[in-house]
């Protein structure tokens, strides 16, 4: 229960609840979620291309031929790229810092994945599109990774940012409408 | 907007209560210690989301308890709003119609202006002190406002822990870029809202003194640039300097608000007493501006007004509230001194505990 109740997300109550059910549960439930836990750390590891967790080296998503190779896709983290994974519209490949430039943390460019990152733009690349999330460090690794590719003569974008779509106007918070309607567009 | 009803529990040494106000004038009166600041600072938490004097959050709650909360009926428009804040330990909880919500969905149905005998110091008082006033009185009518000095903190704060642990200029100029973008912001914001408030400042400061010496209000920007590239250049010119010291010299961080009494800087030139008009003035001018700009009528809060200290003072401030509609709140040691233009409830506030009573 302790064990569980270290889980994200996982109070208490939840873990209590999850033990009692792998208690009057099957016994093979319980064995195999032992089993799966219990090599997840040799089993998974970096993809030597793009940094995601993976279990085959390269990842699947680099190994897939159909994918565009001069298109890369930054992100901070395996959820981002998963996120942006589930629309379909991105047929190129991915490239996970695991984090954020954070000076106020010490996190440093030497603490995110950028050395292989810069291996690819290298490599030859068309367009680094950067989707970091909107804060002040997302914002300041976007410029970085710009400052940094800029000598290669890559073209480097930023991911749009403002009101959710399916949601209402109304519901949308102060902040996000102000930064979309200082983004707007004309028609 | 009128706050009609005040719930308070465990907060500072309020008793646990409920308050209904009058949509007029509402006067605390009772000694020194008995706790009428603390109900005036209950008002102004739950419209500012910030303590009135407490360092840490923690100090209002109650002595003995973990726990405190703060629940405020306010209408407007015709329409009733609940709004509630509160402590669960060092955990602050926002409720917006009882629904738990971000700070920045919070804010739109109830704002309050300050006045505190400390206001008359303002001009004296360091550069930022003045910033704050502007950001706060910024934040009054735009609350989206606060996100822009948050980010703009951040982004200094970076930048500064950029230059002293790091010597990789590209690491430099990416902070540097982001501190452009919100500085600019802030700077165009600032800007914006001094040339609103100055015409509405002058008016204001000839009803206040009764003479019109002319006073000039400007914004006075370390860097004087609303576009981010240009905030970005200099910032990029500053590296060296700013590297050698260890902190970002320019930037909104280091503006100030000036204020000039004919021709001449009021902080050194004027005396006390124009001081504390002038300050007054801005405060009337900012409550004019949200009237024209907004269509909105804030809560005015109103500490410590007590007779013995500045008659005059109080006289013209009641003078100069007489044409303002909305709701009024005022701390006293003694209510008769307060001429209130129009009817009032009192409060009698003794040990904690706080009674209305009808005006005599």
């Amino acid at each position: 229960m302790l064990a569980l109740s270290r889980l994200p997300g996982i109070g208490e109550k939840t873990a209590t609840r999850l033990t009692f059910f792998l208690l009057h549960a099957a016994p093979e439930i319980a064995k195999e979620l032992a089993a799966a836990l219990g090599d997840v750390h040799e089993r998974v590891r970096l993809c030597s291309v793009c940094c995601t967790m993976t279990e085959p080296d390269p990842c699947r998503l680099c190994a897939d031929p159909r994918r565009d190779d001069r298109i890369v896709c930054v992100v901070e983290s395996v959820p981002s790229q998963l996120a942006i994974e589930r629309t379909g519209e991105f047929r190129g490949r991915y490239h996970v810092l695991h984090g954020v430039l954070s000076p106020l943390d010490g996190i440093g460019p030497e603490d995110l994945h950028l050395r292989e990152l810069m291996v690819r733009v290298a490599a030859g690349l068309d367009e680094i599109i950067v989707a970091t999330n909107p804060s002040v460090e997302g914002e300041a690794t976007a410029l970085y990774i710009q400052r940094l590719a800029r000598p290669f003569g890559v073209k480097v974008t930023r991911i749009a940012s403002g009101v959710p779509i399916g949601s209402d106007l109304e519901y949308a918070d102060q902040v996000t409408l102000a930064r979309a309607l200082s983004g707007r567009r004309e028609l | 907007m009128i706050l009609r009803r005040l719930e308070t529990r465990g907060f500072r040494n309020l008793e646990d209560q409920v308050l209904d106000f009058h949509e007029g004038f509402n006067v605390f009166e009772g000694g020194n210690g008995h706790g009428k600041t603390n109900a005036l600072e209950a008002l102004y938490w739950i419209a500012t989301l910030t303590p009135l004097r407490a360092g840490k959050l923690t100090e209002l709650v109650a002595f003995g308890q973990s726990t405190c909360l703060v629940r405020a009926e306010v209408e407007l428009d015709g329409l009733q709003h609940r709004l509630e804040c509160g402590l669960n330990g060092p955990e602050r909880v926002v409720r917006r119609e009882g629904k738990a919500t971000r700070a920045a969905a919070y804010f739109g149905v109830l704002s309050a202006i300050l006045f505190t005998p400390e206001d008359a110091g303002l001009l004296r008082e360091s550069p930022g002190a003045r910033r704050r006033y502007l950001d706060r009185a910024i934040f009054t009518g735009r609350s989206s406002h606060l996100s822009v000095v948050l980010e703009h903190r951040r982004a200094l704060r970076a930048r500064n822990e950029s230059l002293r642990s790091s010597s990789d200029p590209h690491l430099l100029e990416a902070f540097e870029g982001t501190l452009a973008a919100s500085g600019a912001r802030l700077v165009t914001a600032r800007r914006a809202f001094v040339q609103e408030l100055s015409a509405e400042f002058a008016s204001a400061y000839a009803h206040v003194a009764g003479s019109g010496d002319g006073p000039v209000l400007t914004y006075e920007p370390s860097l004087d640039l609303d576009d981010p590239e240009g905030h970005a250049l200099s910032l990029a010119a500053d590296r060296a300097r700013d590297r050698d010291r260890g902190f970002t010299g320019r930037g909104p961080h280091a503006d100030d608000l000036s204020i000039s009494l004919e021709g001449h800087p009021a902080r050194t030139f004027a005396s006390q007493g124009q001081q504390r008009a002038l300050v007054l003035a801005l405060k009337v001018a900012e409550i004019r501006r949200l009237r024209t700009l907004f269509d909105l009528t804030p809560v005015l809060l109103l500490d410590d007004v007590s007779s013995e200290l500045d008659g005059v003072r109080n006289a013209r401030l009641f003078e100069v509230l007489s044409d303002f509609k909305g709701q009024v709140f005022v701390t006293t040691t003694d209510s008769s001194h307060i001429k209130t233009p129009r009817p009032a409830s009192v409060f009698e506030v003794l040990a904690g505990r706080i009674r209305g009573r009808p005006h005599p």
